[in-house]
């Protein structure tokens, strides 16, 4: 990951957690600290699309918890803005029958307990890698 | 065996004759039964809904009324072999608004593979109070939300006058009404999602799913699980069996965006099991929709795809009964202004702020960009002049510094302290606007030179004294 020290941490993309549980939250961030990426909670709808729509370089990580309908309205808002921006959303065990609402709102990755954090911050990793180019970037 | 007969002959008169709206289905989910009491609640005969295949599409149906597969159909974890109750959506013989609990429990055969599944309806109204669980609350929402989410896709939402949106409009329609897999091409941002969408909304699939895949996103197992499935990890019982979209999806559509990016092993798969769905529905006797509708889209012509062997010939020729092609926005400027007031209008239902739309010199400055990131660039340009506009139309001044500079870094304004070269500023201006005609005259100097309005021997002598290239190839002769 040489390289990214170069740039300054302002620049960073943005890991946007919604919602999501403390434990996730502190597991992905700890998971994440090797890497170029802010970490930012938003418990709030509003801020949580504020920050969507200016960030250039942005993934969601939404829970859809004990109201999963105020997450996957949310949903539906981040995809009516048209940014290329992946939002994974995490379910509980009993929610598996809203993967079809949620990947019709937009949804790139389900996710649905039980499932580890290392589970959760592996797929996160993934998919920054690819819609961040950091592979691309440490290749050349 | 008589005693079997009396035995059948009985539970069917009871079921027929039973006060609770009962019905049952078969393994491939189609309505083998409907009792008398489940045709008065629903207003249809069961004769008319015998084989009617009721695919379940989450918490809630896509319209405000399901239609009756939809409300019949039950949840995914009763195929799993879990009796469930949902509150379900019917519309009533009159059209009217019906909210029932259904209970399903499914039925197994002898060697203990999945029969079928039984249906038992709540008979009276659901009470107020039993309504208002967080279940129908979610279901109720869902109605909500995913109404707003159609709303936004439909002919209507494709726009343009120029030619080559007219063609693709004409070619949208034809999609709608077929059932054809569609592969579409084109830069990005030109609209391929917009696309892909308003055919599955204009379609006759338009009640079932409509799942969008980024092929580039995941790694190639997780797409794998994704789409077609797993099994349960019985070992740690981390993961439960999880079907695969393309089974939940049916009925409905599948998105592929970035095609190219999908394994080729992964493809070998989606076009066997698509080649499958094909063979069941030639046999079947009726109209029915098995499988799942296939639209792609990619950034390059799948031609060249198929010829780097990105794309296998099966998926390829699966996939390209109707090929789309997306123009990039610098070879449409004729919607430029059509759509640029679309997206003011657009920001204007969002917000307090009302523009009226674009003035002249800020229009002109955006018909003279290129947009490489096309409609979507256009859209995010429009959002920050919105955002930054302080009278009542988006001013030049307004648009972002990157398509002013673009436009004509030359002819900005210099800082307080900062000394302007005037003759490099003026052959800066030239440079510009000479690229500028030549290249909307598509490389004819004559119609060029005609738009500048100078005599072709002169573009060429300033083109030379430029050191532009083609400036030099052609002799230029005396000036009239």
């Amino acid at each position: 990951m040489q390289g990214f020290a170069e740039e300054n941490a302002e620049n960073w993309p943005q890991l946007l957690v919604h919602e999501a549980g403390r434990r996730w939250i502190e597991g992905v961030r700890s998971r994440l600290a090797r890497l170029p990426v802010r970490v930012h909670h938003s418990a709030v709808a509003r801020e949580t699309l504020g920050i969507a729509q200016h960030e250039r370089r942005c993934i969601v990580l939404a829970e859809l918890g004990r109201r999963p309908l105020d997450t996957l309205d949310l949903l539906e808002q981040i995809d009516r803005m048209g940014r290329e921006l992946s939002v994974i959303v995490v379910a509980r065990a009993n929610q598996a029958d809203l993967e079809i609402p949620a990947r019709e709102l937009g949804a790139a990755a389900f996710l649905t307990e039980p499932m580890t954090v290392a589970d959760l911050a592996g797929l996160v990793e993934l998919i920054a890698r690819v819609q961040f180019g950091w592979d691309k970037r440490t290749s050349t | 065996m008589a005693k079997r007969r009396r035995r059948q002959f009985a539970i069917d008169n009871l079921l027929t004759d039973s006060a609770e709206p009962v019905f049952v289905l078969n393994a491939d989910r189609e309505v083998v039964f409907l009792n008398r009491a489940c045709e008065a609640l629903t207003g249809r005969a069961a004769d008319q809904v015998m084989g009617l295949c009721c695919r379940y599409h989450g918490a809630a149906g896509t319209a405000d009324l399901p239609d009756l597969a939809a409300s019949l159909a039950p949840p995914p974890e009763v195929f799993e072999g879990r009796a469930t109750t949902i509150a379900s959506l019917f519309r009533g013989p009159n059209g009217q608004r019906l909210m029932r609990h259904i209970q399903f429990s499914p039925c197994h055969d002898e060697s203990g593979r999945l029969a079928g599944v039984i249906g038992l309806v709540s008979a009276q109204a659901d009470r107020p109070e039993q309504l208002a669980t967080p279940q129908v609350e979610l279901h109720e929402g869902l109605l909500k939300v995913r109404d707003r989410l159609y709303r936004r896709f439909g002919f209507d939402k494709v726009v343009g006058v120029s030619e080559s949106m007219r063609r693709v409009m004409a070619q949208l329609r034809v999609a709608a009404q077929s059932d054809a897999n569609v592969l579409i091409c084109g830069e990005p941002g030109t609209g391929k999602v917009l696309v892909a969408r308003t055919i599955h909304q204009e379609s006759s699939r338009r009640d079932a799913p409509f799942l969008p895949i980024d092929c580039a996103l995941l790694p190639a197992d997780l797409l794998e699980r994704d789409l077609f499935g797993s099994e349960a990890d019985e070992a740690t019982e981390r993961r439960a069996a999880r079907p695969g979209l393309v089974h939940r999806a049916q009925g409905g559509t599948l998105f592929l965006k970035n095609l190219g990016r999908l394994a080729r092993d992964i493809q070998a798969r989606l076009a066997a099991a698509m080649q499958c769905w094909r063979d069941v529905e030639s046999k079947a006797h009726k109209k029915v929709q098995i499988g799942i509708r296939l639209i792609a889209a990619d950034l390059q012509d799948p031609v060249k795809a198929l010829a780097a062997g990105e794309l296998r010939p099966d998926l390829y020729y699966a996939l390209s009964t109707m090929v789309i092609g997306l123009p990039p926005l610098r070879e449409r400027k004729d919607d430029i202004a059509l759509l640029a007031q679309l997206f003011v209008e657009a920001v204007n239902s969002r917000g307090e702020k009302q523009l009226g739309g674009l003035a002249a010199a800020a229009l002109e400055m955006l018909m003279a960009y290129d947009w490489p990131g096309n409609v979507r660039e256009l859209n995010e340009v429009i959002d920050e002049a919105h955002a930054r506009c302080q009278s009542s139309v988006i001013a030049a001044d307004d648009i972002t510094p990157r398509i002013q500079g673009a436009w004509g870094g030359a002819f900005a304004a210099p800082a307080n302290d900062q000394r302007v070269d005037l003759d490099a500023v003026l052959l800066e201006a030239e440079r510009k606007l000479i690229e500028q005609a030549i290249k909307k005259a598509r490389g004819n100097k004559s119609q060029a030179a005609e738009l500048l309005s100078i005599s072709r021997p002169r573009l060429y002598r300033r083109m030379q004294m430029l050191g532009m290239d083609g400036g030099d190839g052609e002799e230029p002769v005396a000036e009239a």
